[in-house]
């Protein structure tokens, strides 16, 4: 008679560069969690191992992984979902972002004091239903979570997040017209927006006094599906 | 539990607080047992080495990540060892300031006049062995260090008085401030066998300080212990006859290393050519520590963790966003049994806040195969 498995896998997490900011200032808390497969590539699932099918999935699960990074930016980029509990229903959701760009190959450029806009109504999480690329909508409530890698290209107002200590929460108070001075930027420069019902809107105004142009990225992701489009922006000097 | 795509909301009985004590040898690399005792000569070629002496378990002239273990210092409440202000205006009067300044931080009441010592024993100089703070985190352990000391006496083992049994912790370990240091040892099966805690003329060996990671010693018990070579007063004369120090730390030390442990050097100064000089008096300590050639201690501290149970149910996290995941032309799995069979593998477990920043990152060792007939259990564990 064999042992049963009881094995409970037990993984050490580090802190981000936005988590030890966050516990710095006293405002430090963990309430949810998501999984993501980074590192993975699927192509490397073998169906036609001459071994059979316990063999098909050998070289991934045998993959050494790396530690984790603590950079909010770099780490969970391709997020595990729930198919099931936002009826998706086997379709693969897919960020459509035409509202912004309809081309995000090359980097979107903006001068000082030109805008970016995220508006929850305009950002569509849709799948490709009959199989000949075509996009539908989804049909579900969704969220949008907007990570700029480097907040200092940019000043921000709206959309629901956390914000320095002493810094006003501009999301809360008045999503519109707030501003923040930039000794209140987080020391990290990762700013995080969700786009609510209630706060469904994020303006990005190229920063007038920079004095070197910036180049950095911006990750938008669906809070249920994960549908994930990364893209670069410059913002000159 | 709230599954909602791809959040999971924590429950309370999802996470566990535990305050965990953390105990690592206390020398760089975290070994537990210094054998080597090097000094820097560019520490001792600056003034503050008449204070105190850096110790490193690598040769720091040669090796630039040599970290401080810990300093040797020695004090004389009238200050014997350092040049009086008659002989020397510029006279910082260096074993009078460590010997004041160890009876400030250590006493309770610093305005006692000297260290007494357990049998009654006033003791107008002191050794003081200074722990650097980053080896010893939050505590010497209490009950697990060991220092020999090496002299014309033989081998002699120190610990402290805590009786720590091991494996079981004393009541008031944690609390107390200060131990007594005895001769004894700590590898016996049955924990702490002390075998003296005074020397023939019934003086207490010292003290342990073990928040602050300090250990004051008795000279007077430990060289009638041990046995240094006695430093005849007058001189000046040269090292190997046991007087008076007249050159550098550098210079004395160059000498002194090669000899057995000098007793400090109390009498009054004689000077050479009208100049005077500090004594180095931490010397004999410092050698009979490399004759021993062992000092055996641990750090300690509590560290908070949070533990995270995540719990994967059979139909949560089998689809993935990952771009190798999805056909994109056709909007489906690109691999055909993953239509009707999705699977996906773990690498990364993420810890979000409420505004939904990533505020904690664990990784798996290898990918976990996650699909409709697998359920996963993992339990995530950050320190603080």
């Amino acid at each position: 008679m064999a042992y049963l498995d009881n094995t409970v896998i037990t993984v050490d997490a580090v802190l981000t560069k936005l988590g030890r900011e966050r516990l710095s200032q006293g405002t430090f808390q963990i309430t949810k969690w998501a999984l993501s497969d980074d590192e993975v590539d699927y192509s490397l699932y073998n169906a036609a191992h001459p071994l059979g099918s316990d063999y098909y999935s050998n070289i991934i699960e045998s993959m050494p992984v790396l530690e984790a990074i603590p950079d909010e930016t770099q780490a969970m980029r391709y997020k595990l979902y729930t198919s099931n509990a936002i009826q998706l229903d086997g379709r693969i959701p897919e960020l459509d972002l035409s509202d912004i760009s309809t081309d995000f190959t090359t980097a979107l450029v903006y001068n000082g004091g030109q805008s970016l806009i995220f508006d929850r109504s305009t950002i569509k999480t849709k799948t490709r239903t009959n199989n000949n690329g075509d996009l539908t909508t989804l049909g579900i409530d969704e969220d949008y979570v907007i990570t700029l890698f480097n907040e200092r290209a940019f000043d921000a107002i709206g959309g629901e997040g956390l914000v320095g200590v002493s810094g006003p929460n501009f999301g809360a108070a008045d999503p519109f017209t707030t501003s923040r001075a930039s000794t209140n930027r987080n020391a990290s420069n990762t700013l995080v927006r969700t786009l609510t019902e209630d706060l469904p809107r994020l303006t990005l105004t190229a920063r007038e006094d920079l004095t070197s142009t910036i180049t950095t990225k911006i990750r938008v992701f669906g809070a249920k599906t994960g549908a994930t489009k990364t893209f670069t922006v410059t913002v000159n000097s | 539990m709230a599954h909602d795509g791809i959040f999971h909301t924590i429950e309370g009985n999802e996470i566990v607080v535990k305050n965990v004590e953390v105990t690592t040898g206390l020398w760089s690399g975290d070994t537990g047992s210094l054998v080597t005792f090097e000094t820097s000569n560019t520490q001792l070629g600056k003034n503050n080495s008449k204070y105190f002496l850096n110790v490193y378990k690598d040769d720091p002239d040669s090796d630039s990540t040599a970290e401080v273990q810990f300093s040797l210092a020695y004090g004389h409440v009238s200050g014997a060892g350092s040049p009086t202000l008659t002989q020397d205006d510029a006279s910082t009067l260096a074993t009078k300031a460590v010997y004041f300044q160890f009876k400030n931080a250590l006493l309770d009441n610093p305005e006692d006049s000297v260290f007494a010592f357990s049998g009654s024993a006033n003791s107008d100089d002191i050794y003081a062995i200074s722990i650097a703070r980053s080896r010893f985190k939050s505590i010497v352990d209490p009950g697990n260090w060991v220092l020999k000391l090496s002299g014309s006496n033989g081998v002699f083992t120190f610990i402290d008085d805590s009786n720590q049994t091991l494996g079981l912790r004393a009541d008031g370990v944690r609390t107390g401030n200060r131990f007594g240091v005895v001769s004894g040892s700590i590898s016996s099966a049955n924990g702490t066998v002390i075998e003296s805690s005074v020397d023939s003329n019934s003086e207490g060996y010292g003290w342990f300080y073990p928040q602050k990671g300090i250990i004051i010693l008795n000279p007077s018990a430990i060289i009638n212990t041990v046995g240094f070579t006695a430093r005849a007063t007058g001189g000046p004369g040269d090292v190997t006859a046991g007087q008076e120090n007249t050159g550098s730390a550098t210079a004395f030390t160059t000498i002194a290393d090669t000899i057995a442990p000098l007793e400090p050097f109390t009498g009054s100064l004689v000077g050479n050519g009208g100049n005077y000089y500090d004594q180095y008096n931490w010397h004999g300590l410092y050698r009979s520590m490399v004759l021993g050639a062992d000092f055996q201690a641990r750090s300690a501290e509590y560290v908070s963790s949070e533990h995270f149970f995540i719990r994967v149910a059979s139909d949560q996290a089998n689809d993935s966003n990952n771009p190798t995941w999805i056909d994109e032309t056709t909007g489906t799995p690109s691999i055909e049994e993953f239509q009707y069979d999705p699977k996906t593998f773990i690498t990364t477990v993420g810890l979000y806040n409420d505004s939904n920043e990533l505020v904690a990152v664990a990784k798996l060792s290898r990918p976990l195969e996650k699909s409709q007939t697998k359920e996963a259990l993992i339990r995530v564990r950050l320190d603080f």
